[in-house]
Formats: C-alpha cells, sequence, structure tokens
C-alpha cells in the first residue's frame, strides 16, 4: 500500500468508519484492477463491486445523516450505514450490499452540485446484475464486457471520492 | 511540533500550510495546496515526472502538516500524485493559482493553491468578455454595491435611459434575483415579459428554454431615433390562471449541471437575454450596451456578474466604514487569489448619495471618499517603488497616484437630492433637462457613458 495512506491509517484504533470504508474501497478497486489485468474475471467483478459500495458508503456516512450508531440504545454498532426515520429514530433505511436503487442513493444528491452527482450515480445501474453471493458461484456468468463496464463505473466513482475527500464537497 | 495552547485558527492555517508547501517544492516538485469546503489543508506532491519523493520525506512532511496545521491538516494531509485517481483533474484544474506570494525559485518546483468553497468561487476567477465572432462589441457593465440602498437602481435606470438617449440599443438584466428591482422600475406590470431571468436557468438546465418570453422593450421613447431601452427582469409576470412559483425557482437557479456551473449558466442566460433582444425587436439589432443590476453583498450573482459577464465594474458605495470595510474584504480576495493584475482595470468607483450642505461641503466630502478609496484600492495595485538598482519603477506598473482622475479609485459622484426619492416612476419626456437631475446625474451620466462606450483595448480604457 501506499506511504501516505499508510501514514494516515496509523491510528487506526480512534480511525472512524467511514475512513475504513474509504480505505476498503480503494483497497478493492486497485485489488480488481490487478486481478482483471490478469484475466481472472470473476473476481475481479466481485472487487469492483465492492469499491463501489465501500465508496458510496463513505461518502453516505460523510455527508448525509446516515449512520453507524447503535440501532438500539447500549447496543453494539451498526454493521452498515443505515439512516434513521427523524420521527420515530428507527431505522428509516439500510444500506447492504449492491445493487442498490437509485432511490438508495439519493439522499446524497441535493445542492448545488446535485445534478451532476446524480449523472455519475446514475451509472450505478452498471452493477444491478451484480451480485454479493457471486463469490459462491462458478463464476461462469461473468463476462469480459460486463467486468469492463462495471470497472468504468467503479473509477468514476472511485475518483469522485477522492475528490470529495480531498475538496470537502460533493461534485 | 506545536505546543502552544491556544489553538489554530482559519487565518493562522493558511501561511502556516504555505510555508509547508513551499518547502516542499524546494525539493524540485511541483506542489498543490489544496484547501477544502471546511478550511483543511490537503498537500498534493506531483511525483509523476520526478520518479517519485523519498519516503523518509513524504512521512516528515505528512508529520509536519498534521502537527502545524491540527484541526486545520485533511484526513490525509499529504497526497502524491502518482497514487491518486484524479491527479489530472486536482492539478490540471483551472481553477488551480499560481501563489502570488510565492514566485517560483531558481530549482524549485512550482506553488500552486486550490481553493474550494461553498460558493462565491468566482470571485477568484476574474474573465473578460471576448469580442462578438461578427467582429462587434457588446459592451456589458455591471452596477454593484457592496451595500444596499445606495441608489444603485435608479442610477441603472437613468443610465439606461441616457445612453438610449445616445443612439445605443440597450438592455438592463436585472441579476438581483432576491430582490428584484431594474425589472419592474423600467416596465410597469403589464410590460413585462412572461418570463424572467430565474425561468431561463431553470428551463435550460432542463433544455427547455426554447420560445420564452425573457425581454421587453420599455415604454420609453429616446430622444435619438435610433436609441431603444429593454429590460430583462428578474421575475416574469407569468401566465394567467397557473401560479407564478418565484421562490421555488429562486431556490433552484444556483445548481450546477453536468458540464455547466452556475457561472457558465448565468453567462449563458445573459447571452439568451442578448439574443431575444435582436429576434424580437423590430429593428433586429443586438444590444451594443447591456447593463447589469448586480445584487449588493459579497454574493455568487455578484461575483460572476464582476468577475467574468462584465468589461467595466460601476462599484457604488458611500463614503463610511462598512463601504470601505466591505471592499477592503474583497479586493484582499482577488489579491490573495491573484486577481489583481485582471480585475483592477475593470472598476471604477461611484460615489453615490453624496451630500452637500454647509455642514457637509461636497468637495470635502469627496476628497474623503477618494482618500479612502484609494487606501482600499492600494492592494490592488502594483508596489510603486522605484526599483533600488535603476531608481525607476518597474516597467507596465500599474500604481495611478491619488490624484489620478481616471484611476479606478477616483470617484464619479451622485449628489443626494431629496427631488431624487420618487423618481422610480419618473419617465416623462425631458427628465434629463430638469434641474435636479442634471445637478444629481450630470457628471455621473457622462462620465459612465465615455468608460461604457469606450474601446477596453485601447489606452482610453477604464
Amino acid at each position: 500500500m501506499s506511504g501516505t495512506l499508510g501514514t494516515s491509517s496509523g491510528a487506526s484504533s480512534a480511525a472512524t468508519h467511514e475512513h475504513h470504508y474509504a480505505h476498503a474501497a480503494e483497497r478493492h478497486y486497485r485489488d480488481a484492477v490487478y486481478l482483471h489485468g490478469d484475466g481472472r474475471l470473476p473476481n475481479a467483478d466481485y472487487h469492483f463491486g465492492f469499491a463501489v459500495e465501500c465508496a458510496l458508503k463513505s461518502l453516505l456516512l460523510r455527508f448525509t445523516a446516515a449512520t453507524m450508531a447503535p440501532k438500539r440504545e447500549g447496543g453494539r454498532p451498526a454493521k452498515a450505514p443505515w439512516v434513521p426515520d427523524p420521527a420515530t429514530g428507527r431505522v428509516k433505511h439500510e444500506y447492504g450490499h449492491l445493487p442498490w436503487l437509485a432511490a438508495d442513493v439519493a439522499l446524497l444528491t441535493h445542492g448545488r452540485s446535485a445534478a451532476r452527482l446524480s449523472a455519475v450515480l446514475a451509472t450505478l445501474t452498471a452493477f444491478e446484475s451484480w451480485t454479493v453471493h457471486q463469490r459462491y458461484l462458478d463464476g461462469a456468468a461473468v463476462s469480459e464486457a460486463d467486468v469492463s463496464k462495471r470497472r468504468t463505473v467503479a473509477r468514476e466513482i472511485l475518483t469522485l471520492h477522492e475528490q470529495a475527500l480531498i475538496t470537502g464537497r460533493l461534485q | 511540533m506545536n505546543l502552544s495552547p491556544v489553538p489554530i485558527r482559519f487565518d493562522e492555517a493558511r501561511p502556516r500550510a504555505r510555508a509547508i508547501a513551499y518547502d516542499a517544492a524546494a525539493d524540485g516538485v511541483d506542489v498543490l495546496l489544496v484547501r477544502d469546503v471546511l478550511g483543511r489543508f490537503t498537500l498534493v506532491v506531483d511525483d509523476r515526472a520526478s520518479g517519485g519523493v523519498l519516503a523518509d520525506r513524504v512521512v516528515a512532511l505528512n508529520g509536519r502538516l498534521a502537527a502545524e496545521l491540527e484541526p486545520y491538516a485533511a484526513e490525509r494531509p499529504l497526497l502524491l500524485a502518482s497514487e491518486l485517481f484524479s491527479a489530472d483533474d486536482l492539478l490540471g484544474s483551472e481553477r488551480a493559482q499560481p501563489d502570488p506570494l510565492h514566485p517560483r525559485a531558481e530549482g524549485h518546483g512550482g506553488v500552486r493553491l486550490l481553493d474550494n468553497t461553498v460558493v462565491g468561487e468566482d470571485w477568484a476567477q476574474v474573465s473578460t468578455p471576448a469580442v462578438e465572432s461578427d467582429g462587434s462589441r457588446t459592451h456589458r457593465t455591471a452596477l454593484y454595491g457592496f451595500k444596499g440602498g445606495v441608489g444603485r437602481t435608479t442610477a441603472t435606470a437613468l443610465l439606461a435611459r441616457h445612453l438610449a438617449d445616445q443612439g445605443h440599443v440597450v438592455l438592463v438584466v436585472d441579476l438581483d434575483l432576491e430582490s428584484p428591482g431594474a425589472g419592474p422600475l423600467l416596465a410597469s406590470g403589464a410590460l413585462l415579459p412572461r418570463h424572467g431571468i430565474v425561468d431561463q436557468l431553470i428551463e435550460s438546465a432542463l433544455d427547455n428554454a426554447d420560445g420564452l418570453e425573457v425581454v421587453a422593450p420599455t415604454r420609453y421613447m429616446p430622444r435619438a431615433g435610433r436609441g431603444e431601452l429593454w429590460v430583462a427582469p428578474a421575475r416574469g409576470r407569468g401566465s394567467q390562471g397557473t401560479p407564478y412559483s418565484y421562490v421555488d425557482k429562486l431556490n433552484r437557479v444556483y445548481a450546477d449541471i453536468p458540464g455547466m456551473d452556475f457561472a457558465d449558466r448565468l453567462a449563458a442566460a445573459v447571452r439568451a437575454c442578448e439574443d431575444a433582444v435582436a429576434r424580437e425587436g423590430e429593428s433586429g439589432r443586438r444590444p451594443d450596451v447591456v447593463l447589469l443590476d448586480s445584487r449588493a453583498g459579497i454574493h455568487d450573482i455578484a461575483a460572476v456578474a464582476i468577475s467574468r459577464l462584465c468589461d467595466l465594474a460601476l462599484l457604488f458605495g458611500a463614503d463610511n466604514r462598512q463601504t470601505w470595510g466591505g471592499y477592503g474584504d474583497l479586493f484582499a480576495a482577488w489579491q490573495s487569489s491573484g486577481q489583481a493584475a485582471a480585475i483592477r482595470e475593470k472598476l471604477r468607483m461611484v460615489a453615490s448619495m453624496v451630500p452637500d450642505s454647509p455642514q457637509r461641503p461636497m468637495g470635502a466630502y469627496l476628497e474623503s471618499f477618494r482618500e479612502h478609496s484609494w487606501e482600499c484600492f492600494s492592494v490592488l495595485y502594483d508596489n510603486d517603488e522605484p526599483e533600488p538598482e535603476t531608481g525607476l519603477l518597474v516597467p507596465g506598473a500599474f500604481s495611478p497616484s491619488l490624484e489620478d482622475d481616471s484611476a479606478p479609485h477616483h470617484p464619479i459622484p451622485i449628489l443626494f437630492d431629496p427631488g431624487l426619492v420618487g423618481l422610480d416612476a419618473d419617465s416623462a419626456p425631458g427628465w434629463q433637462d430638469r434641474a435636479f437631475v442634471q445637478a444629481a446625474y450630470g457628471e455621473f451620466l457622462t462620465t459612465s457613458t465615455l468608460l461604457i462606450t469606450a474601446d477596453p483595448q485601447s489606452d482610453e480604457g477604464p
């Protein structure tokens, strides 16, 4: 892993969930690129999906009301970001594995740069047929065309995520 | 290591970050210092050409940024361009500016700054409109006051009539979207076009702007036969039977859309209004003078109007602390973002509501105004100290003296006259000859007209 990222991940005990998601997103992406370059399509595809999922979870935790707080008082931290209903405090929506519906990421798209961001997030449709369960499958259904398409989308979303971390805003 | 118990605040962070960036550049690599929307700094080191930066150096710089900037260091304070997804986007950004305080030294890399704010980035992006494709020139002038209530819109209306009297095709665009004034002032209700600037911005975002009615001729009959006076209001009159949701539209106009940020969209909206005049007018002439009635304050609309849309900006003010404090902040921002040379010759002060009474004689008031104005503008002017070896000023230095009556700081006066109150509806023939209009606005109308119609490429520009 890179020197700069390595240095800043030193204080891992105090690191936040969004910090972990950000680093995981980049790690999954780089591993996927490595596998894709070697023609190992099923696992490349699997890691591109995870890269996107982690980047979006990092963005949701940074820019929206999504939280990893325990879902009930005194409980353990949540395993995935979730959004409380303002009225009841109960889980209104939980962000699991891809694929997500367009409505799932609508939380991110308001404000000045919403239209531009919506355009990037609309490309998430490339992951409609992606599933976390493909790690248990024989991989025969994974095509080079699908992986290339998903790689392009993953790169766009990872770029967006990286820019958001540097500039402090989503666009 | 910073062991001071005093917390680091926003203003202290930037000089510290710049010093570290400059040290990093001393290794011969280009660096980009990025400030995020909360004010935190990331230093991006462009190691792509140099074949890498020593790991020890990376750790040291990273540690220094974190220790010296404290909360103003980003989560990852040091990034190497070779490891980024978006290095080209960042390092190639048009918004990145060379650090004006740190010119590139021999053997050093360059230091550039990229500021990210929530609003107002256009203050730091100065450009001047180009000549039209057919070689004609549209003179675009922004009228701006740091504080409202200084008679800017009334002056805009009178200046527009005066220019139309001279035979110009004049378009007044009401960019005071949050508090429209020029539209209703220049066109009475029935004459307002169906749509306004907000409709142009909303509909064009969906590629749905064809057929909008965004301009209307005013009832004003100019003295010279060829003159025309048009208005593009912020708010249109709407359509009967359909509620006109001005606030719902206004709350959406600042959106950036893919490929076009708000500044591009506002520029396109003004151009659409100019095209509409040529299309809808009987003469078929394009406006050759456009007056942009900008809103007050340090606001995005003003930023775009002054920095990008105009070739002359008339800055209204009264001789008081609020005025000079405000312009001082604005000029400091231009200076620190490296825009001083690009913006200063576009600017000209207008002293509005100038008193003239035995207690407050006009001469003394204007003298005090000019001194304060000159002090304020001095941050935008070049150093006037001669070079030590030659005893000469730096060639091309722009450093007008206090007395220079063509300099940006020299005020064009508008006198305060009680007769001006209620002038709003006064479009009767012969208004120009009324004594109080002559007395109050005579010099403003004459001087502004000269500045507006001067060729900005010549030496006689503002």
